[in-house]
């Protein structure tokens, strides 16, 4: 029988996988559990314990001898985690059992009398040939968990529209709200999933690059996918990953603390329209970094001890294994751009996430000096790659993190670029070119680092923090109608005379618009929830009745003033 | 911002806003044109001063020594 | 160790393990970084995912008190960022050491107190907390001394709550020393008058 594995649930003595097109089949299996015990002779007691093995692991403690424990019962867990100290929970029980059926999760197989043959390579980049369905939900305002409408998709296209309840049958589906007649053998229900989720598609992606079943990582953060996916690679070293890591920090002086406890860099713009800039940007910066750098927290932690000091990390020509985790996701995304955006992305966010979870304390590979190393090296990238520009006789704009804003000759600008590459050992590519970029500021003449706009060089539009879901609809529409015509000059001088002479009537417009337009225009985004100001305060967007055109209209009013300090 | 150290940038305003306070009590127009002047500046110093071990104050006080205007 | 401030220095005497509270976060908060000044060289551990410890706010201080060397590095720090990572970090250091919210997560109290209790050097535990309601009855059995901080009307007072030396008694602290973290007033410490024996200490300080 050929087919895909969409879910597999433990039962005594073995699973029960679910394969597409809801067929199952009964497998057996035992379940490995890693456990430390003084006496393995012992963990036979327990009448789930079929076979126990003795096995040389390193750890971040060093040599570790531990029990792999084969478990007929996956609910022994719950007794040995309360007795023994426990490792390699990631991947869990059930994945690493999959894996060695040769059944891993959303990948062609066939299962026969002698077990399973896998039919592609495990690291394939081909989208299983499932069929999965999306319910979306909204209402007259936008998305709206109980909306009355919904939109629902099957395999990523729309396959129908409608009101009330929708009937739908499919290997797996996502539902943003309630679904009780979407049939699936795997369902996610609105409400219960991370806001992490980023789509069906996407949680398939990230099931398949870690691994794991869909319901595994579905109501877990973005945190879990990645740990996985370095638990595989700890697991392939023989690695040991205790059940809770316990991090003593290396002192650091006050100094120290201030010298290594820091963000990326982020500049303050001159405020003002500049002509023919470019945004260059560093490729998956963070990432990259600890890739190219080997910073990993088994290796910084190995280097500190040897040398006393947080700031070697090891000279090792293995990758560590969160760099190597790491290099395998961007591998795998750089790929995928090509084939599949969407798919792409997912993997894209669990590489953003790959930074913070370096840092966070409940990380399985977490280590704050390996997160201060990677931030210190970003810093010094970004430095490097400004002087590198200003040798070359660009100015420098602006710069956030992983981004420069440059101004200078055109015709010097890729060898500009191989420089800093060449210096940085990083991947830096032009993310944009524009004819005039503006960087905003406040009534006291402080810049916004984070919002500006300009004309790229096709005539679009790009901007950045302008407009903010939290901003009612009507503001949105006046900004983006005041940068729609400011784009269409080709210079900042342009721009600015064009804006000036639009602003008065665009502001009677949308003032007018304030005290009488449709409903959608009031709405506004506030923690997730939409809202109107009404008379007598902000209400849910749901329950319209009416809104205060006066804060509509003194809200105009105050961009509209913006607008006029920063085109002036 | 770290994550154990407060923003620099939110340390030096506390700064500034009590210098603000004092020199309106003071009743001092040139302190407070020169504060503002300050105010405009801060914002590069800190940029220049990022790789560097560094506190509020000192931010301010080059900020009060630089002698140009952004 | 001290806090610079002359009453409750003599009320922690060389205790080896002290704790400090308060409800008022900017309260404790000012008064720790103030002890850490006063105590260096000393170490720190900070318990907390984030914050906890503002090095300006320890300069601010070490220049307001006129020290000439700067505590840059005369403060070891050490961050436990969860409250597994506490009790080891604790025993990690030697010497005098002040922990910045011990009970922080509320868990794992007993063996956080334990590891505090254990340690050769001495121990000041400052917590923004009201610690009668926080972490069980072995944490507060292990410092000798248990101090209240409160912010009154007028200045703040200190309210002895558990003493090998002294009953349960408030001490009245003069409002110059209610120093906030926003606007440090910088309190002399030879002006401050010394702590007195319990009948004069229980009308107040002047």
């Amino acid at each position: 029988m050929k087919g895909y594995v969409v879910d597999a649930l433990p039962k005594r003595g073995g699973l029960r996988v679910f394969l597409d097109g809801f067929r199952e089949v009964s497998v057996r299996t035992t379940f490995p559990i890693y456990v430390k015990a003084d006496d393995p002779e012992r963990l036979y007691e327990h009448p789930a314990v079929k076979e126990v093995h003795e096995e040389d692991w390193s750890s971040f403690e060093g040599k570790l001898r531990l029990c792999r424990v084969e478990l007929e019962d996956l609910g022994a867990l719950s007794y040995f985690r309360r007795r023994l100290p426990i490792y390699n929970l990631l991947p869990s029980p059930i994945s690493q059992a999959l894996f060695r059926l040769n059944m891993p999760p959303l990948r062609l197989i066939e299962v026969g009398w002698n077990g399973a043959e896998l039919l592609q390579p495990l690291n394939s980049l081909e989208f299983p040939e499932v069929s999965w369905v999306e319910v979306k939900r909204y209402d007259w305002f936008g998305p709206y968990r109980s909306g009355k409408f919904y939109r629902l998709c099957r395999n990523g296209t729309i396959e129908r529209e409608g009101e009330g309840e929708p009937e739908a049958v499919g290997d797996l589906a996502y539902c943003d709200g309630r679904c009780p007649r979407v049939k699936a053998a795997f369902k996610v229900e609105g409400g219960a999933e991370r806001v992490w989720l980023p789509g069906l598609k996407g949680l398939m992606e990230r099931s398949l690059a870690s691994r794991s079943l869909p319901r595994e990582i579905a109501y877990s953060s973005i945190g879990k996918s990645l740990t996985i996916n370095e638990a595989w690679v700890a697991m392939e070293r023989r690695f040991a990953v205790p059940e809770l890591k316990v991090n003593v920090e290396d002192g650091k002086t006050l100094s120290q603390l201030m010298d290594d406890d820091k963000a990326g860099l982020m500049f303050f713009p001159r405020p003002g329209i500049y002509d023919n800039a470019y945004q260059l940007d560093f490729v998956s910066m963070y990432p990259s970094i600890i890739v190219s750098r080997n910073i990993s927290p088994e290796s910084i932690q190995e280097a500190a001890t040897a040398a006393g000091s947080i700031g070697l990390y090891s000279s090792r020509s293995e990758l560590g294994i969160v760099p190597e985790a790491i290099r395998r996701l961007i591998e795998r995304r750089e790929t995928l751009k090509v084939m599949d955006r969407e798919r792409a992305d997912a993997v894209k966010l669990m590489l953003v996430a790959s930074f913070g979870y370096l840092g966070y304390r409940n990380s399985k590979f977490g280590r704050v000096e390996a997160y201060e190393q990677v931030t210190k090296e970003a810093r010094k990238a970004m430095r490097v790659a400004m002087e590198v520009a200003e040798g070359w006789g660009f100015s420098i704009i602006h710069g956030i993190i992983d981004s420069l804003m440059v101004q200078g000759p055109e015709e010097r600008l890729d060898d500009m670029l191989a420089d800093v590459m060449s210096a940085t050992r990083l991947k830096v590519r032009v993310d944009e070119v524009f004819d005039w970029v503006a960087f905003t500021f406040n009534e006291q003449g402080e810049p916004h680092p984070q919002r500006y706009f300009g004309r790229t060089r096709g005539g679009g539009l790009k901007a950045r923090g302008m407009l903010r879901s939290n901003q009612p609809n009507l503001v949105k529409w006046f900004l983006a109608e005041v940068m729609q015509r400011a784009v269409q000059e080709m210079t900042g001088a342009e721009a600015k005379r064009a804006v000036l002479d639009l602003l008065p009537s665009l502001e009677e417009k949308y003032v007018s618009l304030s005290r009488s337009s449709s409903p959608l225009a009031f709405v506004m985004e506030i923690k997730g929830t939409s809202y109107i100001r009404g008379r007598s305060g902000f209400y849910e967007a749901i329950r319209y009745v009416d809104h205060d055109p006066d804060y509509y209209a003194a809200w105009v009013l105050r961009v509209s003033k913006e607008l006029r300090r920063w085109f002036s | 911002m770290g994550k154990t150290q407060p923003s620099l940038t939110v340390a030096v305003d506390a700064e500034l806003d009590k210098l603000d306070r004092v020199a309106r009590r003071l009743r001092d127009r040139e302190l407070q044109e020169r504060l503002r002047l300050v105010r405009s500046r801060v914002r590069y110093v800190e940029e220049a001063l990022a790789e560097e071990v560094t506190d509020p104050l000192e931010v301010l006080l080059v900020a009060a020594l630089m002698g140009w205007r952004p | 160790m001290r806090t610079g401030l002359g009453s409750l220095d003599a009320l922690l005497e060389e205790d080896h393990v002290t704790e400090i509270f308060s409800r008022d976060p900017y309260l404790i908060g000012s008064l720790c970084h103030r002890t850490v000044v006063e105590s260096a060289p000393v170490a720190v551990v900070v318990v907390g995912e984030r914050g906890g410890l503002n090095p300006y706010l320890l300069l601010r201080i070490s220049r307001a008190l006129g020290r000439s060397v700067s505590v840059r590095d005369l403060v070891l720090v050490k961050r436990a960022f969860k409250a597994e990572d506490v009790p080891p970090t604790i025993s990690s250091l030697e010497g005098d050491v002040v922990v910045i919210d011990p009970y922080h997560h509320g868990k794992l109290c007993g063996l956080i107190a334990a590891a505090v209790k254990e340690r050769e050097g001495r121990t000041m535990l400052f917590s923004p907390r009201d610690r009668r309601k926080a972490c069980g009855a072995y944490s507060w059995h292990v410092p000798s001394t248990i101090i209240e901080l409160r912010s009154m009307s007028h200045g703040f007072e200190a309210l002895v709550l558990k003493s090998p030396r002294f009953p349960e008694m408030a001490v009245s602290l003069p409002p110059a020393l209610a120093f906030e973290e926003k606007g440090l007033m910088l309190w002399d410490q030879t002006k401050e008058k010394l702590f007195k024996p319990p009948a004069e200490a229980i009308a107040g300080e002047p």
